[in-house]
């Protein structure tokens, strides 16, 4: 029995070291394995490459693409790609060579690129394969890269130019459609929160006079039906329920601002009632959250912009921090000089000198440029129904 | 004298038992435990011996805290708050995720136990090759996880595959309850855990990270890995990936567990069979799914039945091992998913090359690589004709899909127990209704249908599906519901507010203010009808009514904080 056991201890004992030992060929079980490839099988592969490279520079494209495929296929780490993808993309094989070209770029090292004709030639490949495919965006750097390489022929400098003017296009469209979504978000979390009773909001235009006159309300309404893709009868009573809201494209937080017409009113937690006044509201999708941000300081500086075009759209801006913005409708001077008695802002007509307002093909995004070509922020509008006021 | 040598024997058989549980135990403490680390093992080591809670109530008290929606949201924003990199989340990979695990979620063949939450997920900006599933079914996933797989879907969803496994197999609670170590930091568990009641509708509103980082020990054992890549591969495969994913991705992660300095939690070989040990098992899975035509050898040489097929070529940010895979993934799924060969639907296109089966992306990587060479196309043709007319002779079909079939046999008794348990139903409501209180609409509806299937005449789960409905802007469906509720048990408060709660949202005053009535004159009264008349009377502008129906609110539930704050003040 002691035998049994004294033979047992010391298995155990034994056993607790050699357990380290016995780890250590984990490391090796663990490493990246690749082909094997013996000296001579690799000596026979560059030799394979340096032909195959040596039959493009003659023009024989398919007697070279036998032989960068026997060169890959005995050690993949040798490269050869760039080079085969040129052959296919001359033999009209766009989409292999493409892909080639796509390979090279992600594993081909420095010293690749120092053989003769190797700088920009994937670039040129994928590029124009991109290109003719109608991927302006994504061509772009690459006939950027090739245009600047010994690959930049005219033919590519043009590519590269009516690319660069596309893939703006495509660009603002792609944008467009994000800030879309952010807005759908944001107005998904404004009307949850109502839902919720988080923050209230109330419409006020049938129980206080938001128009001080019939001429104002014309004004307006023919400043909107230019503007809306809405039945004409229907804007007035529609704008009364949206919320302008800017945003930035890149954040999956909307950025700021939704902004409260003077004919709603809108509460926090905190049961503070905040009417006929501009308050900053900051909503986010990511997670989905909402909370009131700062009344406007009564020092803030109040920009009109180009107005009655665009549906009157106005810029207040704090006069310490220009960090938050809110936008206010305003039908006409008259109520910019109401504006300004009533919250006691300065009212500057007029863009600021450093942003510009563009339109988009959305008639219900605007775009604020920086003029310094900056960031853009973005403007919209959240739809939504509100209760009347009582 | 014989007598006392026996003793003797006795005493030194109890030191040496001792002596070799002692061993054990310390033998198998977590040596590699990065996450566990943090709670300090040493100090631990002198609780083991005075350890209060047994394994069985640490595994009981992770199930707990597993099923509750709170805790679940609480590692959430634990998530958000622990992301490393301060930059913007890789938008492409959150697409990505979102998309492969809602069909992961919808498609995949697994068994969520009723005593497990719906799967959540959050992709966090971390630069790290990582990816974790916890006790309640909260995944996280690095973007840089996602990145240097190149956002390869096939490669992304096994790894998601394997999580989701640790996710409904419940691994964690179970690891807890085998190991032997649990005795050692049930004293460490018990401080962390004793404070909070986690059963299903625990409020938890003062969650620590502490304990919710505790909670987030990941000590799962290698057979519960092994476990998590076997189920990890079927469910991706039966989700409609490439079969080759599972086994491309451990290609992939042996460059990163080689390069250790970059490997974090998943990769962590103290917790995981070696890496290329896990590929050959993912291999042989592969070559079992394709009826066993296809194999990898000489690490990018495809092989069907014996014969060479083709030689793998480096695709992007692929390696030619990784091709090789999810080329002989195509194989298996194609073999897999189709019975006879006039299924492949094989037709040769004008510049030569052949076409077949689907645009299903898990084919690409096959119809490309047919694509290198000329004649290749109509060579596979040639070769999957022949293997389904040998497959016929050999009954192949039902030998190599043998473990599937025993897993789909296993999952549907599982799923049939688990469907069994009427009783379960209260409690997926109950976290239906936590979910909708966190604004958690999807997956509230998804308890809520789970409350239904388990029970269909439980009117919690009728209203609160009701209460989905009216949220998602359908009130026909959501009114419908709601009145089938009260039907099913007139004397059910809770009913009743969710119908006042639709009528509310639709603008029909007086008929939620009417539903206010009957919940709170209900046998079985709901106070939240208190609060909800409050907030209508508030709306119409009749702040005194509303103060009325906010003070009831406030006897009737001394906790609650959503009183408006106007008046809650007056009501100090």
């Amino acid at each position: 029995m002691r035998k049994l056991l004294c033979s047992v201890l010391a298995v155990v004992l034994v056993a607790a070291p050699l357990s380290v030992a016995v780890d250590l060929p984990i490391a090796q079980a663990n490493q990246k394995v690749y082909r094997k490839v013996t000296p001579e099988d690799n000596k026979r592969a560059v030799q394979f490459l340096e032909q195959a490279n040596q039959l493009r520079a003659a023009g024989d494209y398919e007697q070279a693409i036998t032989l960068y495929t026997k060169a890959i296929h005995i050690n993949e780490r040798l490269g050869g790609y760039a080079g085969r993808a040129y052959c296919r993309f001359l033999l009209g094989d766009y989409e292999q060579a493409e892909r080639d070209a796509n390979t090279s770029m992600y594993n081909r090292q420095a010293r690749d690129l120092l053989l003769p004709g190797m700088m920009g030639m994937a670039e040129y490949v994928r590029g124009v394969c991109r290109y003719r495919r109608g991927q302006f965006s994504e061509a772009e750097a690459d006939l950027r890269a090739a245009a600047s390489s010994r690959y930049g022929t005219d033919e590519v400098k043009q590519m590269y130019q009516d690319c660069r003017q596309k893939a703006a296009v495509a660009k603002e469209e792609a944008a467009i459609a994000q800030i879309r979504e952010h807005f759908a978000n944001a107005g998904n979390t404004i009307r949850e929160a109502l839902q919720t009773g988080k923050i209230k909001a109330y419409d006020l235009s049938c129980g206080d006079s938001w128009w001080r006159s019939d001429r104002d309300r014309q004004d307006f309404e023919s400043t909107m039906q230019r503007n809306a893709p809405v039945e004409a009868a229907s804007v007035l009573q529609d704008f009364t329920k949206y919320l302008w809201v800017k945003g930035s494209a890149d954040a999956e937080y909307v950025d700021i601002v939704a902004f409260v017409p003077r004919h709603t009113a809108i509460t926090g937690g905190d049961g503070t009632i905040y009417r006929d006044k501009v308050i900053l509201v900051q909503v986010s999708s990511v997670p989905r959250n909402i909370k009131l941000v700062a009344e406007l300081p009564p020092g803030a500086t109040l920009y009109e912009t180009h107005m009655v075009e665009h549906g009157g759209l106005a810029q207040i801006t704090h006069s310490d921090n220009n960090a938050g913005y809110t936008w206010e409708s305003l039908a006409q001077e008259q109520v910019r000089q109401q504006q300004q008695a009533e919250y006691g802002m300065k009212v500057i007509m007029g863009l600021p000198d450093d942003y510009k307002i563009v339109p988009t093909r959305d008639p219900w995004i605007y775009k604020l440029n920086p003029i310094d070509d900056g960031q853009p922020y973005w403007l919209s509008r959240i739809d939504m129904a509100l209760p009347a006021w009582q | 004298m014989n007598q006392g040598r026996k003793i003797v024997q006795k005493k030194m058989k109890k030191r040496a038992l001792a002596a070799v549980f002692a061993a054990g135990l310390l033998a198998s403490m977590p040596v590699g435990m990065p996450t566990a680390q943090a709670f300090g093992w040493g100090d631990v080591l002198g609780g083991v011996i005075n350890a209060a809670v047994t394994s069985d109530t640490l595994r009981s008290q992770f199930l707990s805290a597993g099923d509750n929606p709170t805790v679940q949201n609480a590692r959430h924003d634990l998530a958000l708050r622990q992301a490393k990199a301060e930059r913007p989340v890789d938008a492409q990979a959150v697409a990505m995720t979102d998309a492969i695990m809602k069909q992961m979620v919808e498609q995949g063949d697994y068994v969520l136990r009723n005593n497990s939450l719906p799967f959540r997920w959050q992709v966090v900006p971390n630069d790290e090759f990582n990816a974790s599933c916890d006790f309640a079914d909260f995944i996280t996933v690095y973007d840089g996880f996602v990145q240097k797989c190149g956002y390869n879907r096939d490669m992304v969803a096994a790894v998601l595959g394997h999580e989701m496994t640790h996710g409904f197999n419940q691994h964690i609670a179970n690891s807890v309850a085998k190991s032997a170590w649990a005795s050692a930091v049930s004293g460490m568990a018990n401080d962390a855990l004793s404070a909070s009641n986690f059963g299903v509708g625990a409020s938890l509103a003062t969650l620590s990270d502490t304990t919710i980082r505790f909670l987030s020990v990941k000590n799962i054992n290698v057979p519960d890995e092994r476990d998590a890549d076997r189920n990890g591969f079927f469910v991706m495969a039966s989700a409609g990936f490439n079969p080759g994913g599972p086994a491309a991705v451990m290609a992939r992660m042996s460059y990163y567990t080689e390069h250790r300095d970059q490997v974090t939690d998943f990769f962590n070989p103290s917790d995981h069979p070696d890496t290329r040990k896990r590929l050959k098992d993912m291999a042989q899975l592969l070559h079992n799914y394709g009826i066993g035509h296809t194999e990898v050898k000489n690490v990018n040489d495809i092989y069907f039945d014996n014969e060479l097929l083709l030689t793998a070529e480096p695709d992007g940010m692929q390696d030619a091992e990784e091709m090789a895979y999810l080329i002989s993934g195509g194989i298996a799924k194609g073999f897999h998913d189709n019975r006879f060969f006039t299924s492949w639907n094989f037709k040769t296109m004008p510049d030569g090359s052949v076409d077949f089966l689907t645009n299903d992306p898990a084919y690409k990587p096959l119809k490309n690589a047919l694509k290198m060479e000329k004649g290749l196309g109509q060579r596979f043709q040639a070769l999957v004709e022949r293997a389904y007319e040998h497959d016929a002779k050999d009954n192949a079909r039902a030998e190599y899909l043998k473990e599937e079939m025993e897993r789909k046999q296993s999952n549907r008794d599982l799923r049939q127990k688990q469907a069994g348990r009427k009783e379960d139903s209260d409690d997926k409501a109950v976290n239906g209704r936590t979910y909708l209180k966190m604004g958690l609409t999807d997956l509230a509806e998804q308890e809520f249908q789970r409350s239904a299937k388990l029970d269909a005449n439980n009117p919690s789960a009728k209203s609160g599906l009701a209460t989905v409905m009216g949220k998602q802007g359908k009130f026909d469906a959501a009114l419908q519901l709601a009145n089938e509720a009260i039907a099913m048990d007139p004397k059910l408060g809770s009913s009743y507010v969710a119908r006042a709660i639709i009528y509310k949202d639709m603008g029909n005053l007086d008929s939620a203010l009417n539903d206010c009535n009957m919940a709170l004159q209900s046998p079985d009264a709901n106070t939240y009808a208190y609060k909800l008349a409050g907030d209508i009377f508030h709306a119409q502008g009749a702040e005194d009514s509303a103060l009325m129906e906010y003070r009831a609110y406030h006897e009737a539930r001394p906790g609650a904080k959503d009183i408006p704050a106007e008046y809650a003040a007056r009501l100090q």
